[in-house]
């Protein structure tokens, strides 16, 4: 699944329009916007609206399988980068704390990157070679908390800087800037979600377990050693799925794990199959 | 290819960084306090990490040379590590380091003098010798050393220090530093084997078994102590075969009489680094094997461990007197 949290509505319409977001029906703390593998929240402005938002998309995900990749984007103001220049951010610093998270840059896209400063107010004089935003430091936070840091990152575009500073800037400029670098954005969009499908845990993994689940019942414990034991055998027998009717004759849970365990020591003695 | 790299900003004058920071012309240099700020967090995967592991140059602070663990050694009275680099550019798949680190990243101290220092300061508070120091337990000794140069600074410390000796631990075959100068009698280059296909199988990014042999007898011919390191030794299929082939290859090439030591260990890990390195690779075959649970640590356990310790035990004794071989069986 992929996630995006955005700021202001103007930030989010354009990626609304390109990835054809349909907004969720009812009263929501947030504005939520889904299509296919893709949920976008607008937060509202602020680091604390956005580590929020970032906790109710969790929730709304929380059966999702597979995890969840996290992108922030929005605009930042810089004092020297020219308007519309976007950039993958490699650092940020929550200026009222001093803390600072480096997002982890394993995927491949072409674009620049720039270290980021979260502000609590918009800065206007730029003292510092980096970003101003108001949100990626909340944001960072609360998302590695569901997803690896490879898997969190923040894309920012330059709408303001010391020749046009903040104030001047408007809702129809803002939606142009991010409608500029959605070639960008999609980019790592793309390149993020195809980075989580290489994290273990696939669904045809999952499928597999739904149909253990769905015939036998399994305490918490059972259900983490029959996961394990799945595992085991889909490395030590790749390409020859378990099914549960290969149980068929085990009545309760403990004895299909009983089984499986029998099953998978005969086949340990091939752990590291030689040429393999 | 190094993409970006993280420095800490005490050291970003330190002649070293900018010779570095100049050979990676084309990486994002991203400033950071202390390199624990990158490496440490716990939101980071290792194995998504290794894709496009970062260089981080960082200080090193505190004890640059630490006491090696219990029977990690070869005969030495007084055993000490230290570790340059923390990571390796190889991804063995049974390596500890992936359940040690959050992080892939290579992290490298620049004070190399420090580290220099700290051998001396050792070895001066030492009432007797010898005193072995072992590279590579964080890292792989040579395979970085172009880029470092940190074996290059180190050897003439060696040189003058004969009751020291050197273990330089490898997969690697970046030789060029030792073949380039006299042979130091007391810096022994350790290489570390599994049989070619287990090699092929969970050694990814290592040099052909066959490049690697051939490497040692380069700097055997040149008059370099080399050693062999089994350990750990990997449960296969045909585990007797693979091995059996595996010391015969080593022993044909090599002159047997001239092989400094031989260690040799089973796989072990404690658990905790096993569960991580579980959680990344649940498909790995590896962990899916005969391996036991006990004492705070994953084995072969009381039936299989020992079988594979005598047999390769008997095999190696074909090649090598017993005096230097030496087991690798504590705990972890």
């Amino acid at each position: 699944m992929i996630h995006l949290v955005i700021a202001l509505p103007a930030e989010a319409r354009p990626l609304i329009t390109h990835y054809r977001l349909q907004r969720r029906p009812g009263n929501s703390v947030f504005p939520i916007y889904a299509g296919a593998g893709i949920r976008l929240v607008v937060s509202g402005p602020g680091k604390l609206a956005s580590a929020a938002a970032v906790g109710y998309l969790c929730a709304i995900g929380a059966g999702d399988p597979g995890g969840a990749v996290w992108l922030n984007v929005g605009v930042a103001g810089h004092r020297d980068h020219a308007l519309g220049a976007g950039f993958l951010v490699h650092s940020i610093e929550e200026r009222e704390s001093g803390r600072r998270w480096y997002p982890p840059r394993v995927i491949s896209v072409d674009c620049g990157s720039a270290s980021l400063i979260t502000v609590g107010a918009p800065e206007t004089d730029y003292p510092e070679e980096g970003l101003y935003d108001m949100e990626g430091a909340g944001f960072y936070a609360m998302a590695t908390r569901d997803a690896s840091g490879e898997l969190v990152q923040c894309y920012k575009v330059v709408s303001d800087n010391a020749l046009a500073p903040a104030p001047r800037v408007d809702a129809r400029q803002v939606e142009a800037l991010i409608g500029g670098q959605m070639p960008a954005i999609t980019g790592v969009v793309e390149a993020l979600e195809a980075l989580r499908r290489e994290l273990p845990g696939s669904e045809a993994g999952r499928a597999a377990l739904d149909g253990f689940l769905g015939r036998w019942r399994f305490s918490a414990a059972e259900r983490h050693r029959l996961e394990r034991l799945l595992d085991r055998h889909a490395a030590l027998s790749p390409g020859r799925p378990l099914e549960p009717a290969d149980f068929r004759f085990c009545r309760a849970g403990p004895e299909v794990l009983r089984a499986l365990e029998a099953r998978l020591a005969g086949l340990t003695g091939r752990a590291v199959e030689a040429g393999a | 290819m190094i993409e970006v790299v993280y420095v800490e900003e005490a050291v970003r004058d330190h002649p070293r960084v900018q010779a570095l920071l100049s050979r990676f012309r084309e990486a994002t240099v991203v400033s950071c306090r202390r390199y624990t700020e990158v490496f440490n967090p716990a939101a980071q995967n290792f194995r998504l990490q290794k894709r496009r592991p970062a260089l981080i140059l960082a200080h090193k602070h505190g004890a640059a040379v630490l006491e090696a663990p219990e029977h990690y050694g070869v005969g030495g009275r007084h055993n000490y590590y230290f570790s340059h680099m923390l990571n390796c550019v190889y991804d063995c798949r049974y390596c500890f380091l992936q359940g040690m680190y959050r992080s892939a990243h290579y992290v490298l101290f620049v004070n190399y003098e420090d580290f220099d220092q700290a051998i001396v300061d050792m070895l001066d508070g030492l009432a007797e010798g010898p005193a072995w120091f072992f590279s590579g337990y964080d890292c792989d000794s040579l395979a970085f050393e172009p880029v470092t140069r940190f074996v290059a600074q180190l050897l003439p410390l060696f040189e003058g220090r004969p009751e020291a000796f050197l273990e330089l631990r490898t997969k690697s075959t970046q030789i060029r530093t030792l073949l380039r100068r006299e042979p130091i009698p007391n810096v022994i280059t350790a290489f570390s084997f599994t049989p070619a296909a287990v090699s092929r199988s969970l050694e990814h990014r290592v040099p052909a078994l066959g490049k690697r042999i051939s490497a040692m007898v380069r700097l055997q011919r040149a008059g370099w102590k080399v050693g062999l390191r089994l350990d750990p030794l990997i449960h296969c299929a045909d585990f007797e075969a693979q091995y059996r082939q595996l010391f015969q290859q080593l022993f044909c090439s090599l002159d047997p009489d001239a092989v400094h030591s031989v260690s040799y260990g089973p796989f072990r890990l404690p658990r905790a680094y096993f569960k991580r390195m579980l959680r990344l690779y649940p498909a790995e075959p590896l962990f899916a094997g005969p391996l036991e649970h006990s004492a705070g640590r994953v084995s072969y356990g009381d039936g299989l461990e020992p079988e594979m310790m005598s047999f390769c035990r008997e095999e190696l004794e074909r090649f090598v007197p017993a005096e230097r071989l030496y087991p690798c069986v504590a705990p972890v």
